[in-house]
């Protein structure tokens, strides 16, 4: 099946290649993007890795026509000797549709798509519909083959398939609500169905939302967010949330039928917005877990802008509370710190820079030795050389208790056209 | 539980009977190519206050899960996928890869020490985007269960002795427990007591490298082994629905037909 899957992709992009070629010199209509791609350094057990690999994306989107196509995907080799991933010729064709506006209220997608409803998520090879204005309400509905990738390629099986439908209120000022409901097919067994409900609201400087589904065959809500956003100004939001989850498995995995705990999170976040030249946020959670484990994170982030051409993002983040369980010193709390720096600098109007550092201080419980630590750090650059084409170098360093040093850089030709 | 998520959509719908803003869904094609920074420019003098800020990565979901919304006015679907599954055709390069995949923000430092950590916290996070018995048992099939964190597996079942002087308990085939674990019966040994609570806490993490549960059958079974109940306390009202909608495939995997 897999081998299957891979020669419908290469097919795929062999077509669109030569439509492409072809369409290309004469259709404005058509937009096409090609990244070619040079990636080496170490994979993660230190094995050597030389990629090369292909993108395409195109979109065709014919003027006074009731159609347009999209389409994206990603062709790969490795040349060196991987221990983790594999060096065969691999492929992932992450979109392939078709839209087509049956009337100005109606419209369908049919192929390869990704489809996000409250209740669920899918890439899928299906058909979705689009109806609005049916008064306030819209309606989608979306059906087709479930679509898996594994690490390294596309793992499917035979009737899996995924079945949803979202109704919600269209057009109405100061209100989002929508439901939804979610069926999926594991070898044609059901293997999940789930509800969805998303609510927002606007109300002056308020503004309450909540997101919950609900797993009808575990009979629990498997996630529950609610939250309110205030804003006192237009650039200063503070947040204060909710967040609930109890882990649920397919109904065709052995793991429907074990016990789990809950896990419950309680945020609060401030952020400052202001245009130019700075942006500042500052945030604190607690995260609990039955049996009255628990553990607090705190962030804090700032992005600067000391002049038009220069960008500066600097975060930092502590977490400390429950991570594991150490059954001699019966410790279960860990640490972790860590920090991001990084800068973006416009050098000229088609060459930019870029650079950054992160640092990570971390202890488990189950680890008695000592401290860790990692490091990261990269330089970059971006020259577009014409309006269709572009280059851009990576290079990329860590440090830590895996590497002393593992080297990563990648070139990219990136042609748009 | 139920009742109380009921009493919040009932009183978040009240809200519903109050006040009138200006605010309502706009198109925002012809911006796309616009900076996050010159957002506001706009937005604060609409007095709509713009929502993509430091924390986005984090809170963009509630967003895109709701319909309608505009993210199609700025965004290809290539630029959710990029970040759900790997792709790099627009990369940053502030962003690292793995293999030929690209890792998001979130994937700081030396991920694969970390992320231990990090799935500790909402495992959600982790299954938005990789799939546990695919994506996550292909790379720890690649590692050593020495080399994992957990408690339970640094110091194995097989490897606890049945006395100090006794063998270990890897020189004993599943047949042979009942003879010592009569009714199913378990010490309190400090495997049994860490793993239990390692597995309710992030069972998800246990399908990353046994994606069938055969490890976890072996006494959590109805037929052979310790004959260890796994089953959640609301069992009962639950069994016949996930055994209808499965065929009692799961069933049969640990019950003998008729037996469930």
């Amino acid at each position: 099946m897999r081998f299957i899957f891979r020669k419908f992709f290469i097919v795929s992009v062999v077509f669109l290649s030569f439509f492409l070629v072809s369409a290309a010199a004469h259709a404005d209509p058509l937009k096409f993007s090609s990244s070619t791609q040079f990636l080496w350094g170490d994979d993660l057990l230190g094995q050597s890795q030389t990629i090369i690999a292909q993108y395409l994306r195109l979109s065709f989107t014919p003027e006074g026509k009731p159609y347009s196509i999209a389409g994206y995907g990603r062709l790969w080799k490795d040349f060196g000797s991987p221990a983790v991933r594999d060096n065969d010729v691999e492929g992932r064709l992450y979109y392939l549709y078709l839209d087509y506006a049956l009337t100005p209220n109606i419209s369908t997608r049919i192929g390869r798509q990704f489809t996000n409803l409250t209740a669920g998520t899918s890439l899928m090879d299906g058909i979705s519909l689009d109806v609005h204005k049916i008064g306030p309400v819209g309606v989608t509905l979306a059906g087709g083959r479930d679509v898996v990738f594994s690490l390294d390629s596309e793992f499917t099986r035979n009737g899996n398939y995924f079945a949803g439908v979202d109704v919600h209120l269209e057009n109405v000022k100061s209100t989002q609500l929508g439901v939804s409901y979610v069926r999926r097919y594991d070898e044609s067994d059901l293997s999940r169905e789930e509800l969805g409900m998303n609510f927002r609201y606007f109300f002056k400087s308020l503004s309450p939302y909540a997101e919950l589904k609900y797993d009808v065959l575990s009979e629990v809500f498997d996630e529950a967010t609610v939250g309110i956003d205030f804003f006192p100004m237009s650039n200063l939001m503070i947040k204060a949330e909710f967040f609930h989850s109890y882990p649920t498995f397919d109904s065709t995995s052995i793991y429907s039928v074990f016990a789990a705990d809950k896990y419950r999170e309680y945020l609060i976040r401030a952020e400052y917005a202001l245009a130019l030249p700075v942006t500042l946020v500052v945030g604190y959670s607690r995260q609990t877990y039955d049996e009255g484990d628990n553990a607090d994170v705190v962030t804090v982030g700032a992005r600067v802008y000391p002049s038009q051409d220069l960008s500066l993002y600097a975060a930092y983040d502590y977490r400390y509370g429950f991570t594991g369980y150490n059954g001699f010193t019966k410790e279960l709390n860990g640490r972790l710190s860590g920090f991001e720096l990084n800068a973006d600098y416009k050098f000229k109007k088609n060459l930019m820079f870029f650079a950054g550092v992160q640092y990570d201080s971390y202890s488990r419980p189950e680890n008695i030795t000592d401290t860790n630590s990692a490091q990261r750090y990269w330089i970059g650059g971006r020259w577009i050389a014409t309006k269709k084409v572009a280059v851009s170098v990576r290079l990329e360093d860590n440090d830590n208790e895996n590497f002393n040093h593992r080297t990563l850089g990648r070139v990219t030709l990136d042609w748009n056209l | 539980m139920l009742r109380k998520t009921t009493l919040l959509i009932v009183l978040l719908i009240v809200l519903l009977g109050f006040g009138v803003t200006a605010w309502s869904l706009s198109s925002h094609k012809g911006y796309e190519a616009m900076s996050i920074k010159e957002c506001n420019a706009c937005h604060e003098s609409s007095g709509v206050t713009f929502n993509h800020g430091e924390m986005w990565t984090k809170e963009h979901r509630l967003y895109a899960a709701k319909l309608p919304n505009n993210c199609q006015d700025c965004h290809q679907q290539s630029f959710c996928l990029d970040c759900h599954d790997g792709g790099g055709i627009d990369a940053s390069l502030h962003l690292s890869n793995s293999g030929p995949d690209y890792m998001p923000k979130s994937h700081r430092t030396d991920f694969r020490e970390i992320h231990p950590i990090k799935a500790r916290e909402n495992e959600r996070t982790c299954y938005r985007c990789h799939d546990a018995r695919r994506f996550c048992a292909e790379c720890h099939s690649k590692f050593s269960s020495g080399a994992l964190t957990s408690e339970s597996h640094r110091r194995q079942f097989r490897d606890i002795p049945l006395s100090s002087i006794g063998p270990k308990h890897e020189s004993f085939a599943p047949p042979d427990c009942k003879n010592c674990h009569v009714s199913g019966i378990l010490p309190k040994h400090e495997w049994s007591l860490s793993h239990a609570r390692e597995a309710r806490r992030n069972l998800a993490s246990c399908q990353t490298c046994h994606p069938d549960g055969d490890v976890c059958m072996k006494c959590h079974n109805a037929q052979v082994g310790l004959k260890v109940n796994p089953h959640p306390r609301n069992w009962g009202s639950v069994k016949g629905r996930l055994g209808r909608a499965s065929d009692n495939r799961t069933c049969l995997k640990c019950h003998a037909p008729g037996t469930f």
